[in-house]
């Protein structure tokens, strides 16, 4: 029978070992997740604080009966469109509607308008960002 | 340093508090990152709002020039460079984008055509952005200004008489700014982009003196002396002033002395003139007549000379230089009349240069790349001496006004292929010392592509004229001296404003200027302006209806 090392045969400081690589353990997992926390929590910021957009024009168009809304991304990261609202009241909308960094395009809300009225038309983000104005129907 | 080391060596020896002081600094590590990136995000972002606070950009007049084609004049009134990505042309019906990459430093302007064509008389809203997101709109309404403006000389005075067309009546008479005695020649040209003009006036004492009209404030500049020619030069009018269509600058060339082999050109530029240039033509004689007509939609310019002896030159402007010179005729019909002509067939933008050799009349075209082989010769019967070309804003035709050395009438019609002589119109003008036709073409609804001829007959009192309605001239007809008070008329002008309308000017024998216009069904008599102008040998007045569009919106 092969003969064990004495090191291994000696029961003494296990425990606190055991207990150190625990506690480093659990250490770097709170670390891990104290800057993951960190991560989001500052991406989330980061993003809510760099979200520009700009109305460059807004379109009631006759020949579709829609409200067209040109959108541009002046901001310094992605746009989600997520909810669009004409008068407090939610609208269907082209969707998804994402917007990169400088990219443009026209957002087509549904909407059946009337010449003469006034439109507050609220755009909303995933983020919460809100571009709202009043537009009038020619 | 004993204590620092007894202290050492005691927190060596004791463990506790360490791992909270190290919890304490990765937490203090922590929160500085996430302080640390909300700060430098706020500070970026707070900067991309700043740098967008500080933008300002106005448009400071949008205008229409030929074809639909729109002038942006944008104006950065901020205190940050622009950078201007998009240009927004929307009415109710359509919402344009195109796209723009043009940067405006602080305090500049920069202008921008647009080939998106407008509707007249159909209201738009022009608005550019930038790229942070600034915006600046300018509604636009065009319609065409029915205006114009006549100029001449009365008897030896030095100063040239104006008055005001409002589309009804002339205003008063007024003096324009000083030229000198006695006027002979008098050139008027307007501006296709602002409500402007530009007026050449050269008399017998040889002075040729320039000014300009601005409509807006209804004042004239004060006069540039361009040139000095002598006193036998001014029988003839070696000047002429066109504009470029696009950019709306003018541009004046002149034979600048009584020798004077080579002509000489100035360019406005709405606020002042440049310095004179020579223009190196290859004909040797000193420069008698210059034609200048302007290519539509275009900054192109084309020229023609007739020389002392006899030469005819054709050259092209392309808005930045002089080129394309050709010798077109080493011996043309005379030298002492203005037997040649060039203008723009409207559709193709080719340039016509016509010129007179003996009885001939012939022609070759520049059609934007190389000259065209010469056409063969129209054979009018006498030599040719006055020659009027005017072309049809709707197709490629064009009309020549042709009044020869035995007192006839001819016209040869262009149909964008060939040269098409007509009958003879009159074989009794008044003495060709002067030229006594005219012609141009009409647009009102119905009458497109027809043709109004004007002259005045041998000894008869009332203006004579012709109707083309397309395919045959009507017989010639008298306006009654009770409706158009004139006497024999010596020279006639036709020029038609942007509604169709056909004004005619002409000076008779008894030095009175009369003026009317053609409506499409009958002439109407406007006034008598003048009734001493200071010759009627020759063109000692023009009139020249406005070109621009105006802002209504």
């Amino acid at each position: 029978m092969p003969r064990i090392p004495k090191i291994f045969r000696d029961k003494r400081a296990i425990t606190p070992v055991l207990s150190s690589l625990l506690l480093t353990v659990v250490a770097v997992a709170a670390m891990a997740i104290a800057t993951t926390a960190t991560y989001v929590i500052t991406t989330n910021l980061r993003d809510g604080m760099s979200e520009r957009v700009i109305v460059e024009d807004a379109w009631f168009n006759n020949s579709t009966n829609s409200i067209n809304v040109y959108l541009r991304n002046v901001g310094k990261v992605t746009i989600h469109i997520s909810t669009v609202y004409v008068n407090h009241t939610s609208q269907p909308f082209t969707k998804p509607f994402n917007l990169e960094i400088g990219e443009n395009r026209w957002l087509n809300i549904s909407e059946s308008w009337v010449s003469g009225a006034l439109y507050y038309v609220d755009i909303a983000t995933t983020r919460g960002t809100h571009i709202a104005d009043y537009y009038k129907a020619p | 340093m004993l204590t620092i080391t007894k202290r050492l060596k005691q927190f060596k020896h004791e463990k506790r508090g360490v791992s909270n002081v190290i919890v304490v600094v990765l937490s203090l590590v922590l929160v500085v990152i996430i302080v640390a990136n909300v700060v430098l995000w706020s500070y970026q972002m707070s900067q991309l709002d700043w740098e967008r606070g500080q933008e300002k950009i106005e448009i400071v007049n949008v205008a229409l020039v030929s074809s639909g084609q729109i002038q942006v004049t944008i104006k950065n009134t901020g205190s940050a460079l622009v950078h201007i990505t998009a240009l927004w042309i929307s009415d109710s019906m359509t919402h344009q984008r195109v796209n723009l990459n043009a940067y405006i430093d602080l305090g500049e302007t920069i202008t921008y055509t647009s080939s998106f064509p407008l509707d007249i008389s159909k209201s738009y809203v022009i608005k550019v952005v930038t790229e942070k997101g600034n915006m600046a709109a300018y509604p636009v309404k065009f319609i065409a200004s029915n205006g114009a403006l006549i100029v001449y000389g009365e008897s030896t005075l030095s100063i040239p008489r104006y008055r005001v067309w409002n589309g009804i009546s002339w205003s008063a008479q007024e003096n324009s700014a000083p030229a000198s005695s006695t006027i002979q020649w008098v050139v008027l040209k307007s501006c296709p982009t602002r409500d402007g003009k530009i007026l050449g006036v050269l008399s017998s004492a040889g002075y040729l003196d320039v000014s300009i009209w601005n409509g807006q404030n209804m004042a004239w500049s004060e006069s540039l002396r361009a040139a000095s020619i002598g006193t036998s030069l001014p029988t003839y009018c070696p000047f002429d002033i066109a504009y470029e269509q696009r950019s709306g600058r003018g541009i004046i060339v002149y034979n600048p002395s009584p020798t004077g082999t080579k002509p000489q050109f100035r360019i406005w530029n709405a606020s002042s003139w440049s310095q004179p240039q020579q223009i190196d033509i290859n004909t040797a004689g000193v420069v008698y007549w210059i034609k200048l007509a302007s290519k539509p939609n275009s900054d192109e310019v084309a020229m023609t000379t007739l020389d002392a002896n006899r030469g005819v030159y054709g050259m092209t402007w392309n808005g930045a230089a002089w080129s394309n010179g050709l010798v077109l005729e080493s011996a043309a019909s005379i030298a002492t009349r203005e037997c040649v002509a060039v203008e723009y067939s409207q559709t193709s933008g080719k340039a016509m240069f016509a010129w007179g050799s003996g009885t001939f009349f012939y022609s070759r075209t520049w059609n934007g790349t190389g000259w065209e082989p010469k056409s063969a010769g129209v054979n009018i019967a006498a030599t040719c001496n006055w020659f009027s070309l005017k072309t049809d804003p709707h197709s490629d035709g064009l009309v020549l006004v042709s009044v020869d050395s035995a007192a006839q009438l001819n016209t040869v019609r262009w149909n964008g292929t060939s040269w098409i002589l007509d009958a003879m119109q009159d074989n009794s003008l008044e003495p060709s010392a002067g030229r006594c036709a005219d012609a141009e073409f009409e647009t009102t609804p119905g009458h497109e592509g027809h043709i109004v001829l004007v002259w005045g007959d041998l000894n008869i009192d009332p203006i004579t004229y012709k109707l083309f309605n397309g395919t045959t001239w009507s017989a010639a007809t008298q306006v009654p001296t009770s409706v158009f008070p004139t006497t024999d008329q010596q020279w006639h002008i036709l020029r038609r404003d942007k509604y169709g309308k056909i004004l005619l000017a002409c000076v008779d024998d008894g030095s009175d200027i009369n003026t009317g216009y053609w409506n499409g069904t009958y002439w109407v008599w406007t006034d008598e302006l003048e009734i001493t102008a200071s010759t009627s040998a020759r063109q000692c007045f023009d009139l020249s209806p406005d070109a621009y569009y105006k802002n209504v919106g």
